[in-house]
């Protein structure tokens, strides 16, 4: 899914927002950011890189690989109720790794110390009726260490599988030889207990999951996804449980790399399309608004078979600019142009607002897919950075 | 005149800023370790573990938690030499970052407004705050951090610890004012600094859990509802509400305020009469003028008005310019309150001088109001006179005397109303200092009549050596009560003052007999061993290798910790004596109810103490300090519970004993009983009794050979250092009386100098004529000495009843209803002497300036200018 | 030396107003002999009690010399001319000028006690004096219990109780209704005759500067006039 240099900007946009208030001016973000980037262990120091592929070898990659910097379980999809009403959610685990400590004077003996955190967010959008127009996302923090937050895979415990941070939890467990992942998350009146049962196999993107991002063999990360779960479970809003089913796409990733200069953000695509086909697109924007050579776009059939799109077939064509309160304006509709296939996917969002305003902020959400002429052919979800 | 208005408002104003500005950062620092919270989980005295936090976070989703580890460390400056270190003790707050609020709230939610008036310490105006997860990273104040001579990024090193604390970030405490005295680490950090692995001291909580504003009852439900769901989850878990902690704390200190308010009052008091004497000065001085202003035509409405609009103009000045001086003078004085606060109670450091509206309004009050009031009688008698008379102050004592029986009445009066009060208040500290009040003033009211009485004696022969000396005969003494209501009201003032300083002198005296009686009471043992170590406890091998030795005829080992009961939180202390075990408490019991035969180990408050040790070894029960037992009532036989490792459980008190520690209430308990109800094992203190046929140097030579492989981390002390040591916080800790005890002085010797300038301004023709008989200015510069010395003589004599009336309050009462401390009473003569030559002193030096002035005088000009 | 008991030789004393210096006394030269009693008469201002208060030495003269009994006022120091004053000179002052807050016998032992005295002289001394100006039994009535003419004779006693060789003495009836003023001149006199003491009366009554053995006139701080009253008779 996204690019693990882009990670690092986000990680440290991410901090610098946190940390200097809502007192601070504005152009102090990206100096004290990138400075606090660095005082985080910034560089990719002291951790292994991705320089070339790699054997994957599952459930144990399913945990954390604390000798990356960063590392996420990404989940997001689109439900449903049996009334027809239409939900998208998106739950996502990151791990942020500081450079080993050089081991100092004091030495450490404490549990608490750690040089590792995670952070988590949980977003839920719930579309097309009038009244309720919820889009409600939450973020935490929390140090890697004292049982506080974490990631391991075991096959003593009751879950093979267990990312967490305080009681929001993302589990995995065997069901007859097949790995039945779990989502858990409570926040207020908000809440999402989902079963996402995989129907596709996993999916090693890139080469063989390898997964360059730039000219620097090094600057690339780890990446596989999970493209198509089946989703049914309960979703709370404000207050109101939903009982729903639907589709789920999970993306894994984890990198040491820094980010290109020369890229600003990037546009990700994870569609669902009704024919059982996925097809995952993401583009990385240049400064110059230009999409850099090293996106990448991946069509995976109804057996999970992967078909790399060379990216010059396929682009995105923009038709609705929405503006936030906040100023950022996002292309929220548009439409996938295939030369390969010939195939047009318009796309438009459950919602417009869909923004997600937390220690950074950027648009993920529940789009619909549509033909030319209308017709919905699938769904999908949406991450547009950098805006 | 605007220098005594100046300097009365000033000393008033002055005790005032000291006092609320330690208040004030008092509650800012509790709040800064508190924050927002409104509950707590507290456990045993040892802290609580962490684990429960994480399953507070993890399993039961209690979002609104944060762990905090607190403890008090010693910062080593870097700039002083090796020889003198200076060290700042400051509070050690270990917190979680990512617990703190900042990240508790909703994502692009602002703060609240109000965070900062809620007094949340959080590091978020600074983004190399997240450098704090590092380990052996600190954020200071950044005053804190000049004062220590750091810079970010420089390493401070940490008093009698291994440790070092890298400085990441500071605060300014203009945004943060409650940071001052905060040294903020990472749990990580503060669980090491500290050596509290696996611990923390407690965990914080926002309740109710963040939801939508719900009706007050559905709240406190809801509340109710989470607490159980907390206590019902974790076994072990005590919630309580913050403020029930924070109130024990502010109990302590509220005491130690309110004898500064004493103080206050006695400042007014000074005040006032300083003012008072000035503005009454200064017009009646200008008698003269006001007569010929009469003279010449002007109503005398007029001049009433003129007077008092005068009076008032120079009041505003004085008032204004006492503020400032007072604002300064209380800054200074602050510094020693901080002082002895953190002696007596914890650490606190103040450098934000705060004073409220109503202090500002109480002083300026005082100066403005006591200035009008003086003002009136003269003025009015200065307009209402007939233009002749106006001129013969002779006229206005001739009142004066009249006046001086009723004054006397009223004085007893009060004096009688003051003893009342004291009789029937029976525990409020209030009561006590409104007494002490009414028993000052009416004192002073009584000091005309005392005076009069005093002098004559003169005409029966007594002051027969003054008289001679003088060669003026009796015109000294007579020339003091002639002017009464000048002389009279400058001898109150310094009688006052005087007597307090004799009173608090007295009453320190007691104390610190007391102390020096307790302190060779309780240090028995011959030598003590303390380690240094962050978690206090000394190596069980130690212990072992101590039993062993010889010459030791017995051992105490001891283990304090902190401990929450059903009262306020209190020091518990295990013991356990071995071998021969000297009586160390002197028992002073009340119970409050008689002991019931039924009850096993209920006891008769005449038993002996060994009975009650051998109670103690072998039941469940505790010993508990004097104070704790008059603050929380608790008494012979009466039962507290305190939060073991297994929960709250009972105890029975079976004595009271003495003990000037202060703080949180001290309770013993047998080692026994403690190993029954603590899994701690822990032993921080050795006592040692040495055999009596043994050398003493050989043994400590002995045992610091035993210690020296323990690299520094233990103390020997001898009981000697430790009394030493004792006396010297005791002795510091009343720095700040002292100080405050010679400004009440200074401000009475202004009056006195005031009053004697009026006095000779008053006397010119009278000094003149003198002059002219041929007294030579030496000799009147001689007079006036002695009348001044006279003046001394007679206050310093009238306020020894007064001050040791006092003092008997202060031991009696006040220290009784604030501390709870009994003591005995004992007048050092040495104090009643010194303040007796205090008086004569202060006198002496105020009747210098107009001494001078008179000598300078020329006769003729006087003589012309009749 | 001279023969005589008091001797000025060109005296002058000007007092500062302001900016503005006033002479008051312009090069003065007069002599008195011992045991002579001299009215000095004039207008107010006319620097009648400047005369007496350089000539006991509570002031200083601008220039010129003032010697008393052979002793030269104006070389001597503060203290030295305050000892002298005390011990040679009475002074009765216009307004009695009695101390308030002591007794008539108290204030007429000032000047005793000043000479050091012994005790029981001192006792003798007053009580005698009190008795020959006719207040025996007042001794101790302050002040404000005594009549004008009682306390000018109190003054008077203050005065001469240690038996000072010059008297002087300022405008002392001023205050007094006419036949007290007479008494008052009549016992003064009687009592400065009785010891030889040389007497200066400062006056601007004509009734008692006739009196006086010899009459000095004043105006505008010069001597217009040095004879008795009988041989000038000039309208006053």
């Amino acid at each position: 899914m996204i690019n693990h240099t882009l990670t690092a900007l986000f990680i440290v946009t991410l901090f610098c927002l946190g940390l200097s208030g809502c007192n601070s001016p504005p152009q102090e973000y990206s100096t004290t950011g990138v400075s606090l980037h660095s005082e985080l262990g910034g560089s990719a120091e002291g951790f292994e890189r991705a320089c070339t592929t790699r054997q994957f070898s599952f459930p144990e990659d399913h945990g954390a690989h604390p000798k990356f910097r960063n590392e996420w379980w990404y989940i997001t999809g689109n439900l449903e109720d049996s009334s027809g009403l239409r939900f998208g959610f998106h739950v996502t685990f990151f791990r942020v790794a500081n450079p080993p400590e050089k081991p100092d004077a004091n030495g450490t003996s404490s549990n608490w110390s750690s040089s590792e955190f995670y952070m988590a967010h949980f977003a839920v959008t719930e579309g097309l009726t009038e009244e309720n127009v919820h889009s409600t996302g939450f973020e935490r923090f929390s140090r890697a260490a004292a049982g506080l937050s974490g990631a391991h895979v075991s096959n003593t415990e009751e879950s093979t599988v267990k990312v967490w941070l305080d009681d929001w939890q993302l589990h995995a467990s065997y069901v007859d030889d097949k790995l039945i992942w779990q989502l858990s998350l409570h926040e207020g009146d908000y809440s999402i207990q989902m079963r996402l049962t995989p129907e596709k196999p996993i999916v090693l993107q890139g080469n063989a999951g390898y997964s360059q991002k730039s000219a620097d063999p090094c600057n690339a990360s780890f990446y596989y996804s999970l493209p198509r779960l089946r989703a049914d479970g309960q979703i709370k809003i404000a207050g109101t449980q939903h009982d729903v089913t639907g589709t789920a796409w999970l993306d894994r990733e984890w990198s040491s790399s820094a980010l290109a200069d020369t890229q600003t953000g990037w546009d990700w695509f994870a569609l669902q399309l009704n024919d059982g086909r996925d097809l995952m697109l993401y583009n990385l924007r240049k400064g110059d608004g230009s999409i850099d050579s090293f996106s990448y776009a991946v069509e995976i059939d109804q057996r999970g078979t992967k078909r790399q799109i060379p990216i010059d077939q396929i682009s995105v064509e923009v038709d609705r600019w929405w503006k936030s309160d906040t100023g950022s304006r996002y292309p929220v509709a548009g439409k996938i142009l295939r030369k390969d296939t010939n195939e047009i996917l318009v796309f438009t969002p459950l919602r417009e607002n869909q923004e997600l305003d937390f220690t950074v902020r950027y648009w993920e959400g529940a789009i619909d897919l549509a033909s030319t002429s209308g017709e919905n052919i699938g769904r999908g979800y949406l991450e547009l950075t950098g805006y | 005149m605007l220098i005594g208005m100046t300097l009365g408002v000033a000393i008033i104003f002055a005790v005032d800023i000291a006092n609320e500005s330690s208040k004030r950062a008092f509650s800012l620092s509790l709040d800064a370790v508190t924050g927002r919270t409104t509950h707590q989980i507290i456990g045993s005295a040892n802290g609580i573990d962490d684990t429960i936090y994480t399953r507070l976070r993890t399993q039961l989703g209690v979002r609104n938690s944060a762990p905090v580890i607190q403890g008090t460390i010693n910062l080593i400056g870097s700039d002083g030499s090796a020889e003198k270190q200076y060290t700042e003790t400051l509070q050690l707050l270990g917190v979680d970052l990512f617990a703190e609020p900042m990240f508790r709230n909703q994502p692009g939610q602002a703060l609240p407004k109000d965070d900062q008036a809620n007094g949340n310490v959080s590091a978020r105006t600074n983004r190399d705050s997240l450098k704090l997860l590092h380990n052996g990273t600190v954020i200071l104040a950044q005053s804190t951090a000049e004062r220590l001579g750091a810079s970010v990024g420089s390493s401070i090193e940490i008093a009698d610890s291994r440790f070092t604390l890298t400085l990441i970030s500071t605060v300014d405490t203009k945004v943060q004012a409650n940071f001052e005295n905060i040294a903020m680490v990472d749990i990580s950090t503060a669980q090491e600094v500290l050596g509290l692995h696996g611990k923390l001291s407690r965990i914080d909580l926002v309740l109710p859990l963040k939801s939508q504003p719900a009706p007050v009852t559905q709240r406190t439900k809801k509340i109710e509802q989470n607490i159980e769901y907390i206590e019902s989850s974790i076994p072990g878990v005590q919630v309580i509400e913050a403020a029930r902690r924070n109130n024990a704390l502010i109990q302590m200190t509220e005491a130690f305020h309110t004898n500064l308010l004493a103080m206050s009052l006695l400042a007014l008091l000074v005040g006032a009469f300083l003012i008072y004497n000035t503005v009454t000065l200064s017009v009646i001085q200008r008698r003269t003028v006001f007569g010929q202003l009469r003279v010449v035509g002007v109503h005398r409405h007029e001049l009433f008005r003129s007077i008092i609009t005068e009076t008032l103009a120079f009041a505003i000045v004085g008032t204004l310019a006492g503020v400032v001086l007072g604002y300064i003078l209380g800054s200074a004085l602050l510094t020693l309150v901080t002082r002895t606060i953190n002696d007596l109670y914890f650490t606190l450091d103040v450098r934000q001088v705060s004073y409220s509206v109503f202090t500002l309004v109480k002083a300026c009050g005082v100066g403005l109001g006591v200035s009008l009031l003086a003002a009136v009688p003269p003025a009015l008698e200065a307009a209402n006179s007939p233009p002749v008379t106006v001129t013969q102050r002779s006229s206005m004592e001739g009142r004066v005397s009249k006046i001086v029986p009723f004054i006397f009445m009223a004085g007893i009066g009060l004096i009688g109303s003051g003893a009342l009060v004291l009789w029937i208040s029976e525990r409020s500290l209030w009561a006590a200092f409104l007494a002490i009040f009414f028993i000052v003033a009416g004192y002073s009211l009584t000091i005309p009549k005392l005076l009069l009485s005093l002098t004559s004696m003169g005409n029966q022969k007594t002051w027969n050596p003054v008289i001679s000396y003088s060669s003026l005969g009796n015109y000294p003494l007579r020339s003091i009560t002639a002017s009464l209501s000048r002389t009279a009201i400058a001898i109150a003032a310094l009688v006052v003052a005087v007597s307090a300083t004799a009173g608090v002198g007295i009453m320190i005296g007691s104390f610190r007999l007391s102390v020096v009686h307790w302190l060779g009471d309780a240090l028995q043992s011959d030598l003590y061993i303390t380690s240094t170590a962050s978690d206090n406890s000394l190596p069980a091998i130690l212990i072992e290798d101590i039993s062993t030795l010889e010459n030791i005829s017995g051992t105490r080992q001891v283990r304090m910790l902190n401990a929450e009961t059903d009262k306020s939180p209190i020091r518990l202390m295990a013991v356990r004596n071995s071998g021969t075990s000297p009586q160390v408490y002197s028992f002073k019991d009340k119970a409050n109810r008689p002991a019931t035969p039924n009850t096993a180990n209920s006891i008769q408050s005449a038993i002996s103490p060994e009975a009650r040790m051998r109670l103690l070894n072998t039941t469940d029960s505790v010993l508990v300090a004097e104070p704790y037992s008059t603050n929380e009532n608790i008494r012979v036989n009466d039962t507290l519970k305190i939060n073991t490792d297994y929960g709250l459980k009972p105890f029975t008190v079976v004595g009271v004993f003495t003990n000037y520690t202060s703080g949180k209430g001290l309770v013993v308990l047998s080692m026994n009983s403690f190993h029954r109800y603590w899994s701690d094992r822990n032993i921080d203190t050795i006592g040692l009794t040495l055999s009596q046929e043994v050398n003493a140097k050989d043994t400590k030579k002995q045992l610091r050979g035993l210690l020296s492989i323990y690299n520094d981390k233990l103390l020997m002390r001898s009981n000697t250092e430790i009394r030493t040591q004792s006396l010297e916080i005791f002795d510091r800790t009343f720095a700040i009386t002292h100080v405050l005890r010679l400004l009440t002085i200074g401000v009475a010797f202004i009056g006195i100098l005031s009053a004697l300038m009026a006095l000779a301004l008053e006397r010119r023709s009278e000094y003149a004529v003198l002059r002219a008989l041929g007294t030579t200015p030496f000799q009147l510069r001689q007079l006036l000495l002695w009348q001044t010395g006279l003046m001394g003589l007679i206050a310093g004599v009238l306020a020894l009843p007064l001050g040791i009336a006092m003092s008997k309050i202060l031991v009696s009462v006040i220290n009784v209803r604030s501390f709870g401390w009994t003591m005995e009473y004992h007048i050092p003569p040495i104090v009643l002497l010194e303040s007796l030559i205090l008086a004569i002193i202060a006198a002496l030096i105020a009747g210098f300036y107009p001494a001078y002035k008179l000598s300078q005088l020329s006769p003729a000009e006087a003589l012309r200018h009749q | 030396m001279s023969d005589h008991f008091i001797t000025l030789e060109q005296v002058s004393k000007s007092y500062n107003a302001g900016s503005t210096s006033h002479q008051v006394l312009g090069d003065l030269s007069l002599n008195v002999a011992k045991g002579e009693q001299v009215a000095i008469l004039g207008h107010s201002g006319c620097g009648k009690s400047t005369l007496l208060n350089l000539i006991s030495g509570i002031d200083y003269v601008d220039s010129g010399v003032i010697s008393v009994a052979n002793t030269n006022l104006t070389t001597l120091s503060e203290k030295e001319r305050t000892l002298f004053r005390r011990q040679h000179i009475g002074f009765i002052f216009q307004s009695f000028n009695l101390i308030q807050t002591l007794t008539a016998l108290e204030n007429i032992q000032l000047p005793l006690q000043l000479n050091r005295y012994p005790a029981t002289e001192i006792e003798a001394r007053a009580k005698s004096m009190l008795t020959r100006v006719g207040l025996n039994g007042r001794d101790n009535a302050f002040p404000d219990q005594l009549s004008g003419g009682e306390q000018q004779r109190v003054a008077i006693a203050r005065a001469m109780v240690h038996s000072p060789a010059l008297v002087l003495a300022d405008e002392h009836t001023g205050n007094l209704d006419a036949d007290t003023g007479r008494e008052m001149i009549e016992l003064f006199s009687e009592l400065a005759k009785s010891e030889s003491q040389t007497v200066l009366i400062v006056t601007h009554s004509l009734a008692i500067a006739k009196t006086a053995d010899r009459v000095l006139r004043f105006l505008d701080g010069k001597l217009i006039a040095d004879d008795n009253l009988d041989a000038t008779d000039l309208a006053w």
